[in-house]
């Protein structure tokens, strides 16, 4: 893309070779009308040599242009604006003497005849129209482009947004997890009814929100801590004293609406890569915050922690895929590693509702 | 006669008790000799109790089912058990070796303890060869189900805290003095690791080398243009800095 654009916007990398030839030939264009201008209006000698001082300040001015953005491509419009400023006084000042010795008037004779200042007036008035031409049309091809880019950038979210909603369903009940629960369960109710009883309802709890959410209904903070802490009582079961585990969600956000499949699989995944594999097992923290308008949520587990040996994607992209499709910029994942040992996933969205 | 002896492993309490009450059921003479809840307390018993059979679950923590069997010297029979394992039953169908499915039935259980007593019945073969293969195979394959090698984290220290960056939000890396500079959406975090280290442990399809000090992600990349002086500048999306492609690397941007 071009790059001049002087001077809603602050020339970029430099000026490239198509946009410098595209100046000239533009200038050529503009000189030739200035010259039909000024013979109208009966300024200056006939149409001819209207024509020749035009192109030779023209081009000058364009060169001078073209110069002070390739050689100070800066990032400031204000002082971007005071340098092609500078470079018309001199384009029009060098452009007139050099016209005016070609041609044979003489410089001192030009001088005479119209003054510094009206040639310098004519001069920058010119160069100034053409430059603002020529930016404003960079401009709206700019602006295409953007519209274009960012049509594609929605409908690229659209479709990871839907890939990641698909995904999710197709991992949603783990088969691992539902066939040990299942035997946990039949086991219990030989040795221990009771226990056996509410597995099962933490079990239906678990099922039934996972259901609810994949039709994409907006769940709110204290439902999906709910569900959470349905998951965590049936490993609390298999797993027994190899796993401890806190949720900590204040009274005043239980019911912030909350979107789906952001914090389970986090919970998820602290207990698939970090305390299920290790033999001494450890704790889960959930904590939910408020802070300056945001939610934070933290899900710290005291488990493997990232073994970079491993490669693993640890299942995480749905997560961010999902966060920047609902959030864009405005929300943050991060993933630190937890003293002194584990992993600590944190989510940090907008709150909207403060 | 001795009774045969076995062995139970599962990291879960709940389902050792079951198998046990079932086995006991199913198979009276049979013995227990022991139980663990990890792979390694399962090698190490089993390794100094030899069992005549070892049910193994195969996920547990420290060793998995799989680890242990093959690091087993003695002539045991092992019975897999698992939740569920879609590439590791297919294999043991096509290699016999016997498996259980979780929750674990009494027909299937009949069945496994109807095999078990007549291969306790005839001398003991040595198949371990063939079984060591295939248990090599899926040991692979649990470890790392379909992972390309790739790096896919940056550990990048800021103060006492260790972030953890997605190689997949990057958007450069960039050689700065001793350190290397690893820019993403939301800023900029100094590693030890070299560019020419990173260049060959990142995806090559994902990130390109196109300078001596820099590594671009390609998914970042707005558009490539030529500059006045004739050198190749890369543009990237949401950014306002362009980035150099040394003459070395402007073949990867030669026109398809």
């Amino acid at each position: 893309m071009a790059a001049y654009k002087y001077p809603m916007k602050p020339v970029k990398g430099g000026l490239t070779a198509g946009s410098a030839v595209k100046l000239l030939f533009y200038t050529l264009v503009f000189d030739t009308i200035i010259a039909l201008f000024l013979t109208a209006i009966k300024f200056g000698g006939g149409f001819w040599i209207n024509f020749f001082f035009s192109q030779s300040i023209g081009l000058s001015c364009c060169t001078c242009v073209m110069a002070a953005l390739h050689f100070f491509p800066g990032d400031k419009p204000l002082l971007q604006a005071m340098r092609v400023a500078l470079a018309l006084v001199i384009g029009s000042l060098g452009g007139s003497f050099l016209g005016a010795t070609a041609s044979g008037i003489g410089a001192a004779a030009l001088f005479d005849k119209h003054g510094l200042l009206q040639l310098l007036t004519l001069g920058v008035m010119f160069g100034s129209i053409i430059t603002y031409f020529f930016s404003s049309r960079e401009q709206i091809a700019a602006s295409r482009e953007q519209l274009q880019e960012e049509k594609i950038k929605r409908l690229t979210s659209e479709k990871k947004a839907a890939e990641a909603n698909l995904k999710q369903l197709q991992a949603q009940i783990e088969p691992h997890f539902l066939f040990n629960t299942l035997s946990n369960v039949l086991n219990l109710l030989d040795t221990d009814v009771d226990k056996g009883k509410s597995m099962l309802v933490d079990f239906t709890r678990y099922l039934r929100t996972s259901l609810v959410r994949t039709r994409g209904r907006r769940t709110t903070l204290g439902q999906e801590l709910d569900m959470i802490r349905a998951y965590l009582n049936i490993y609390k079961v298999r797993m027994e004293d190899r796993l401890k585990f806190s949720l900590e969600l204040p009274d005043h956000l239980k019911d912030v609406a909350f979107p789906p499949m952001l914090l389970q699989p986090l919970v998820e995944n602290a207990i698939k890569h970090g305390l299920e594999p290790k033999v001494e097992g450890g704790e889960i923290l959930v904590t939910v915050e408020e802070e300056n308008g945001r939610l934070r949520l933290a899900v710290a587990d005291t488990g493997m922690g990232i073994r970079v040996d491993y490669h693993s994607g640890l299942g995480l992209a749905n997560v961010r895929e999902r966060l920047e499709s609902l959030y864009g910029s405005r929300a943050r994942f991060i993933l630190e590693e937890n003293l002194p040992c584990g992993v600590k996933a944190t989510l940090e969205v907008p709150h909207a509702s403060s | 006669m001795r009774h045969p002896e076995a062995f139970i492993a599962d990291d879960e309490k709940q389902l050792r008790i079951y198998l046990k009450s079932k086995l006991s059921d199913l198979w009276p003479e049979l013995v227990i000799a022991g139980e663990a809840e990890n792979g390694h307390e399962a090698l190490a018993l089993i390794e100094s109790r030899r069992p005549d059979v070892a049910f193994l679950d195969i996920k547990m923590p420290g060793l998995s089912g799989l680890e242990v069997a093959k690091r087993l010297t003695d002539d045991c029979i092992v019975v897999f058990i698992t939740a569920y394992d879609e590439f590791a039953i297919e294999a043991f169908e096509n290699e016999a070796i016997d498996y259980l499915l979780k929750p674990v039935t009494d027909e299937r259980l009949a069945k496994t303890v109807a095999r078990l007593k007549k291969q306790l019945a005839a001398t003991p073969s040595s198949s371990s060869g063939q079984l060591s293969a295939t248990l090599e195979r899926l040991i692979a394959n649990l470890n790392n189900p379909d992972d390309p090698g790739y790096l896919k984290w940056i550990k990048a220290r800021r103060g006492q805290q260790v972030q953890l960056v997605a190689v997949d939000d990057v958007h450069y890396f960039r050689a700065e003095d001793k350190y290397t500079m690893v820019k993403t959406g939301d800023g900029e975090h100094l590693i030890k690791m070299s560019v020419r280290q990173l260049a060959d442990e990142l995806d090559p399809d994902q990130f390109w080398r196109i300078h001596r000090s820099t590594i671009v992600n390609v998914s970042c990349v707005a558009g490539v243009h030529r500059s006045f002086s004739g050198g190749l500048l890369i543009k990237l999306k949401d950014f306002p800095e362009s980035l150099t492609v040394s003459r070395s690397y402007a073949y990867l941007f030669k026109q398809m």
